[in-house]
């Protein structure tokens, strides 16, 4: 799964990478944009629907995070 | 402010858009986009089309070609109505109030009620429940609820949070009592400690429009904006209106004794695309029964989006009942969000038509 979120993070924006250990929103790697189009590509993916309770910014500021999102989500 | 009132119909609706119609993808240089997000974001979002009126023109424009249509296809009569109710963020002047401009067009009576109302997005409901009110004291009396916004104006040309989605639109609304046994539920809310979430800093008496307001600056996402443009805090809206918005619906349902699959069609602020289908799955309504994608269209046309909505569906909506228990619900600007159950048999007249543009 975490290579699977990698390679749509990647695709949403190419020109970081997001396999470093660092916090992607106060690193400015993500905006609230890319969070909604990274919601969109995930409920896709995994066929579930993140609750807008659950987008939030500190729940897409790694990969760790964004697998405790989509288990909560399931 | 949760409440109902008796007997109340809203016979016919018109919607007037501009035939000025932008396309996203023709304004993506504007904005500071990355090059990977403009197709994701026109799918995700509903950057698409929108419609933008021409300079020069203002609400009581739109709104006297309207309800002169409605005079001319016999839908009214001047000598029927009792009140019109202007609601709008872009009236056309701080004085006269633009109901007063709108009525000095027409040979209405000098006992027409004539009320401006300042409000945008969540602005349909706050019309309908005045228009309600007003009703109540107007006997066989008619209100024309006119509502809409020219926002366009006001929002930067370099500002990717509002401007791919603004458009402008004035809309209709014939609203009288009527002799059919029928409750409409209705629900205001208002969280006036976020009031700023949504502002124009310039323009009233606290920050008058001077050269100096018009100076566009850039903030810490890569928007250009003057003082004068309107500012909007997308993610506290976002969430404001997922938490908010939900939970009033739910106790709306609850006061009128519902159950939300009695609800036909759930007909929201046009916000956005994704916004609305966050909000039908948290409700756990279909997708189908709250139309998200007018914004793609017409653009977010602030307190004429719902009755754009309805307009542009109005021969969908209809194929199954003559008479439809519709929610109608808006949420935005104050931070104020709100929502209307009514019974609505299928209105004599629903029509959505272009500006004829002078030039």
């Amino acid at each position: 799964m975490k290579e699977e979120i990698i390679a749509i993070l990647t695709e949403l924006r190419p020109e970081f990478d997001f396999t470093e250990d660092v916090n992607y929103i106060e690193q400015g790697m993500l905006d609230s944009f890319d969070i909604v189009s990274l919601v969109d590509s995930l409920d896709e993916k995994y066929n579930i629907s993140i609750s807008g309770l659950d987008i939030i910014p500190e729940n897409f500021s790694s990969v760790e995070a964004i697998i405790r999102t989509l288990e909560k989500n399931k | 402010m949760i409440c109902s009132y008796n007997n109340k119909l809203i016979s016919s609706v018109i919607s007037v858009v501009p035939t000025n119609e932008i396309d996203f993808m023709d304004e993506v240089d504007n904005y500071s986009f990355p090059e990977s997000q403009h197709r994701k974001l026109a799918k995700v979002m509903g950057f698409d089309k929108r419609r933008v009126c021409y300079p020069g023109e203002t609400i009581s424009d739109y709104a006297v070609y309207g309800i002169q249509k409605l005079i001319d296809d016999k839908v009214i009569t001047e000598d029927e109505i009792g009140a019109i109710i202007v609601v709008s963020t872009t009236p056309d002047h701080f004085i006269p109030p633009t109901s007063n401009v709108i009525h000095g067009q027409f040979n209405f009576s000098e006992d027409v009620s004539c009320i401006d109302i300042l409000q945008g997005c969540p602005g349909y409901i706050i019309g309908l429940m005045n228009s309600f009110m007003t009703l109540d004291s107007l006997g066989d009396k008619k209100v024309l609820l006119v509502t809409g916004d020219m926002l366009s104006y006001r929002v930067s040309t370099r500002d990717r949070a509002s401007r791919p989605i603004v458009g402008d639109a004035v809309s209709i609304s014939v609203i009288e009592n009527t002799k059919e046994i029928n409750t409409s539920y209705c629900s205001i809310k208002n969280s006036g400690k976020s009031a700023f979430a949504v502002y124009i800093p310039a323009g009233g008496l606290r920050m008058p429009i001077t050269p100096e307001t018009t100076i566009e600056t850039e903030d810490e996402f890569g928007n250009f904006r003057s003082k004068n443009d309107l500012v909007m805090n997308g993610d506290l809206v976002f969430n404001f209106i997922i938490n908010e918005t939900p939970i009033m619906i739910e106790e709306l349902i609850k006061y009128a004794n519902m159950d939300i699959k009695e609800i036909d069609y759930f007909l929201c602020h046009q916000s956005s695309n994704f916004t609305l289908k966050k909000m039908a799955d948290r409700l756990g309504v279909s997708r189908k029964l709250m139309p998200n994608d007018i914004v793609s269209i017409y653009g977010n046309s602030s307190s004429a989006s719902i009755p754009v909505t309805f307009c542009h569906y109005f021969n969908d909506l209809y194929t199954e009942k003559d008479t439809l228990k519709i929610m109608f619900a808006g949420f935005g600007i104050g931070l104020t969000w709100g929502a209307v159950i009514c019974d609505m048999p299928k209105p004599q007249y629903c029509k959505l038509i272009n500006y004829p543009h002078k030039n």
